[in-house]
């Protein structure tokens, strides 16, 4: 499904506002993942940002233009540089294969730093929770903490042999990385974990859906409220299919199928409904739409607890419908 | 003073669809007490970590809830039952120790007094609930008393009495 060819490219807002960068440094961080590292032609001060900021990256694939969200792996205290890092992956829109191709000296489009995922100014301890290439924004959160003596803890689930930034994580956070090498001794130590924690400490996990999940539900299960959950998943490959239903648009008066496999956002797009999209994976807040009868299945990172439970809103990028018909404010 | 402890928080009784482990109870008078017990039902036994009657939210008051919450594990939720002067000044202090909105439960009763903040001396000072002016017991101005209500003064907003009416004319005089 490539909603390229059925809308022209125009370059969003939020790119068109934001950063034209050379790319510095391309290097390789573990089995699949590299790291770029952009910077102003005039080597000059960046804009700052806060800790699991992402930006959003345009990438120019065979099939079209798309807009990936890539997280910072700094601590966005006065940074020179953008350093993101990027799994490859096959099966994908042909984004990370374009950032897996750059090469020093090319100029790559992004956004200015976005943030929803950022540490709890009140919070009296962290606990940092991390799958794979989801340590990337961990990683700017643990250089932020070190850096503002912020305390914390670190759980870093790898599977043995792809681990990116494990050496910079062990030199950074020394006692506070916890290692758990596998899914069960990660669930292992997430128990352990999260039974005693003090209270203040506020809870953040980016990976991939099912390891954010269960992370989540581990600490629901030991009373965590959710006002201390933070999360982040970057790994939209993964999400089901999930159930066919059909859409109905409340102002305009008509139907639309949205066959199992294809979302809501390409599902509008097909029958020339565009609706203003960045990440199409749940994770920029750009595309969201209005619900006016129908209760969503949330999928997305983007929308708090109270609006996911509140029926009136989705995000139509990733999320669907529980019944039969959902309809929309179109 | 009832302060008990118990060893709680093995198992995780689900409420309304949420689970708590344990639960730190303050409340300001017998009655405030029994209505408590009312609202948690089986959940006080089973969910009780340690509880305090108090007769009024001091300095005493504030030491105890500090070292229960410094103590405390995430799992947690403080209840406070009294009038709302009293409430919600130990909300305060819980939300400054570190706890959300969401862990703290409130059974508020109508206050017979309120607290005035002044933001000429930055004191606060009692008065009775349907006072709308006060004298600040830290420099002595008289207050007019705003229905603006702070949650982290826990007070209501006072303002030098006339210094609208300054400033309204003084607004016309340069106009």
């Amino acid at each position: 499904m490539t909603s390229e060819v059925l809308t022209a490219y125009r370059r969003p807002l939020p790119l068109r506002r934001g950063l034209e960068l050379v790319v510095r440094e391309v290097r390789t961080e573990s089995l699949g993942v590299c790291s770029v590292v952009l910077e102003r032609e005039s080597r000059g001060p960046l804009p700052e940002y806060v800790p699991g900021s992402h930006v959003l990256v345009e990438c120019a694939a065979p099939t079209g233009t798309t807009v990936n969200a890539y997280s910072l792996t700094g601590s966005g205290n006065s940074p020179v540089d953008y350093a993101i890092s990027v799994q490859f992956r096959a099966g994908g829109t042909g984004g990370s294969a374009f950032i897996h191709g750059l090469v020093p000296g090319d100029r790559v489009q992004v956004s200015l730093p976005r943030n929803g995922f950022a540490p709890t100014a009140t919070a009296t301890h962290h606990v940092l929770v991390a799958g794979g290439i989801g340590i990337t924004p961990v990683l700017s959160h643990a250089e932020a903490a070190v850096r503002w003596g912020r305390p914390f803890t670190v759980l870093y689930g790898y599977r043995d042999g792809s681990a990116p930034h494990l050496e910079r994580m062990r030199r950074l956070c020394g006692e506070r990385l916890v290692e758990c090498v596998g899914r069960e001794a990660l669930a292992r130590q997430l128990t352990e974990s999260l039974r005693r924690q003090p209270m203040g400490t506020h809870l953040y996990v980016c990976g991939s859906g099912s390891l954010t999940d269960a992370t989540l539900q581990t600490a629901r299960d030991f009373g965590w409220p959710e006002g201390r959950l933070h999360h982040e998943v970057f790994d939209t490959v993964a999400l089901d299919p999930g159930e066919p239903f059909t859409v109905r648009l409340a102002r305009s008066g008509g139907e639309l199928p949205v066959p199992s496999g294809v979302s809501l956002l390409e599902a509008l797009e097909v029958e020339g409904i565009g609706v203003p999209n960045l990440c199409r994976q749940g994770v920029c807040g750009e595309c969201r739409l209005s619900v006016t009868a129908g209760t969503p299945v949330h999928r997305d990172s983007f929308l708090s607890p109270a609006e996911k439970s509140s029926n009136t809103c989705l995000m139509p990028c990733v999320s669907r419908s529980e019944g039969p018909i959902l309809e929309v404010d179109l | 003073m009832t302060a008990t402890t118990v060893e709680k928080g093995t198992a995780a009784p689900e409420r309304e669809g949420v689970r708590v482990r344990w639960r730190i109870a303050l409340s300001f008078s017998e009655e405030d007490r029994t209505r408590l017990v009312e609202h948690l039902g089986p959940e006080m036994d089973r969910t009780m970590y340690a509880e305090y009657v108090a007769r009024e939210y001091g300095r005493d008051q504030a030491a105890w809830l500090e070292n229960h919450l410094r103590s405390a594990f995430v799992g947690t939720r403080l209840v406070l039952s009294g009038p709302s002067t009293a409430v919600r000044a130990a909300q305060r202090d819980a939300l400054e120790a570190g706890l959300i909105g969401e862990e703290i439960e409130l059974l508020e009763r109508p206050d017979t007094e309120k607290r005035v903040y002044c933001p000429h001396c930055r004191c606060t000072t009692t008065a009775a609930a349907s006072a709308s002016m006060v004298q600040c017991s830290g420099c002595r101005l008289v207050l007019e008393v705003f229905e603006h209500f702070s949650r982290g003064l826990s007070a209501y907003l006072g303002a030098v009495a006339g210094a609208e009416d300054v400033a309204a004319r003084t607004g016309e005089a340069a106009a």
